[in-house]
């Protein structure tokens, strides 16, 4: 299902047309990434949890070349599903 | 910052962004994570522009290894959910980070170190830290000690200032003549007097209160044993005469000018007079007195303060107990004062024939005698000090041994479990008290020390008489 699709079926549900489903899916993330910019955790019943993780410095190795890179520290979205959401794909 | 929002917290926040209502918004988002589900169970990836995507994975079955029985098991394949955040989504968080970029490393080890530096620079930084922490404490600790001896030092002293006055009252006409001529000829007798004089003044506020004490309990044999301690000081003290003969002069002065008054009233009467008159000279003489003893003999001077102290103690301790101690005190109390007279006469006696001689004379024998004389009595009251402590806990625990005889076996008890001697004692006398006769009569070398299956003779006791 690709967004287009998701758009689609979202509009088909809420009923309003695609283009306001996509506006407000775009508000959407918007807002989650704005929230996640703040280091906040979004917990989403049934669903899971969006939050941000640190990610430490490491060395990387080309294994083709033997070149070593020091990769910086960044701060990665994840996403951790809820258990109910965990067992019903298992 | 750090805050955990929930659904509706999103909902109202995409309510106010939107423009919408919060019950739609809700409805929305609700919706949103439905179709996300949906779509997820359907195709198993929903994409979704700006946020990323979903995706289920599906993860292989692998062997495994029971921890606990080490038995190989295998962990079957399963699905699970995963998220790719979309490079947008990932620019935006990685902000704080973003001037950062992946850089080439040639020389390992260099740039590990550079890597490292920050890090061994906070730590260099840290010890740093914790060095001057550590030295402000040894500082701050190195004051304490050294205010501890010059405390303790006073009443030391004033055991000195104690004696000095006792050797004036025995031998006023001879004492005072040499305080006279120690300024004049020779300033190592001028800092003995003057050291002397300066604890007396020092002493007085403090001590007048003990001192009396101690005259009323046992009226005048304690001084005599305090006045051995500080023999042992005065011998501490010979060592830092040489320290002391720096301050000795202005001290001595004023030691001269307080000692017509002296030879003038009675000895002990003159003392407290001195120190009433004197108080302020105290206070001058006292700090540089001390002084210099902290700076130089410090750790010397500790210990043998320390030393004192505890010597002090157990002598306060024997005087405390009462009568069954002050009888060996008083044996040691007359020897010390024999001790004394011995030392305080012969120097008399020389005093006025060579005054020159003087000075020599009587700080090297004084000490050397108080040397001998005091160390041995101060194991002495240690030993007394244990003695009493442990007749004391005997005379609680155990009965005495003398009460009885030993007169042919009741018995032979064989140890069992749980057997003590107590109870085999309140066994076979009815008195648990009695057990002593039964370690006593076989001759047991560990009292605590009984075994399973022992054989002991229980005697049968007959009063003494």
């Amino acid at each position: 299902m690709n967004n287009k699709e998701f758009i689609a079926k979202l509009a088909r549900k809420c009923g309003i047309t695609p283009a306001e489903a996509a506006a407000n899916v775009e508000m959407f993330v918007g807002v989650v990434t704005e929230r996640l910019k703040e280091n906040d955790q979004l917990n989403i019943s049934g669903f899971g949890v969006l939050e941000v993780k640190m990610r430490k410095e490491r060395l990387s190795v080309n294994p083709k070349t033997g070149q070593r890179f020091l990769v910086p520290p960044k701060i990665v979205p994840a996403f951790r599903p809820s258990n109910k959401l965990k067992d019903k794909f298992k | 910052m750090d805050a955990k929002l929930n659904h509706s917290d999103l909902s109202a926040l995409l309510a106010k962004a939107a423009d919408i209502s919060g019950a739609k918004a809700e409805l929305f988002t609700k919706a949103m994570f439905d179709i996300i589900i949906e779509g997820l169970e359907k195709d198993g990836l929903v994409k979704i522009n700006g946020l990323g995507t979903f995706k289920v994975a599906e993860v292989a079955s692998r062997s495994s290894v029971n921890v606990n029985t080490g038995e190989k098991f295998e962990i079957k394949g399963h699905r699970k959910l995963t998220f790719t955040p979309a490079d947008t989504l990932k620019d935006d968080v990685n902000q704080p980070f973003a001037m950062f970029e992946p850089v080439e490393v040639d020389e390992t080890y260099k740039e590990e170190e550079e890597t490292e530096i920050p890090e061994t620079d906070a730590d260099a930084e840290e010890d740093a830290a914790t060095v001057a922490e550590t030295a402000a404490s040894i500082s701050s600790v190195e004051p304490e000690v050294t205010e501890e001896p010059s405390g303790n030092v006073v009443p030391e002293e004033e055991a000195e200032a104690e004696e000095i006055a006792a050797t004036i009252e025995t031998e006023p006409d001879f004492v005072l003549p040499d305080e006279e001529e120690i300024p004049a000829d020779e300033p190592a007798v001028a800092e003995h007097a003057a050291t002397g004089i300066v604890e007396e003044e020092q002493p007085l506020e403090e001590e007048p209160a003990p001192v009396t004490v101690v005259h009323t309990t046992e009226e005048e044999k304690q001084p005599e044993p305090v006045a051995e301690e500080t023999a042992a000081v005065e011998t501490e003290e010979s060592a830092y005469v040489k320290i002391e003969k720096e301050i000795a002069p202005g001290p001595a002065e004023e030691a001269i000018a307080i000692e017509p008054e002296n030879t003038g009233a009675q000895a002990n009467m003159g003392n407290i007079a001195q120190d009433k008159q004197e108080a302020a000279i105290q206070a001058e003489s006292a700090p540089t007195s001390e002084t210099p003893k902290k700076k130089k003999g410090s750790t010397a001077w500790i210990y043998a303060v320390l030393m004192l102290v505890v010597l002090a103690g157990g002598a306060s301790i024997l005087m405390l107990d009462g009568k069954k101690e002050s009888e060996p005190v008083r044996v040691e109390t007359k020897k010390t004062a024999s001790v004394t007279e011995q030392v305080a006469e012969p120097v008399a006696e020389i005093v006025p024939a060579v005054n020159d001689s003087i000075p020599a004379i009587g700080n090297d024998t004084v000490p050397a005698v108080a040397d001998i004389v005091p160390q041995p009595e101060e194991e002495y009251r240690f030993v007394l000090c244990e003695e009493l402590a442990s007749k004391s806990i005997k005379s609680i625990s155990m009965a005495d041994t003398t009460l009885y005889v030993a007169d042919g076996d009741i018995t032979v008890h064989k140890v069992t479990d749980g057997d003590r001697l107590t109870r085999i004692a309140m066994k076979y006398y009815g008195d648990k008290k009695l057990w002593p006769y039964i370690v006593k009569h076989n001759r047991l070398a560990d009292p605590n020390g009984l075994c399973k299956g022992m054989e002991l003779a229980i005697p049968k006791l007959k009063a003494r008489n």
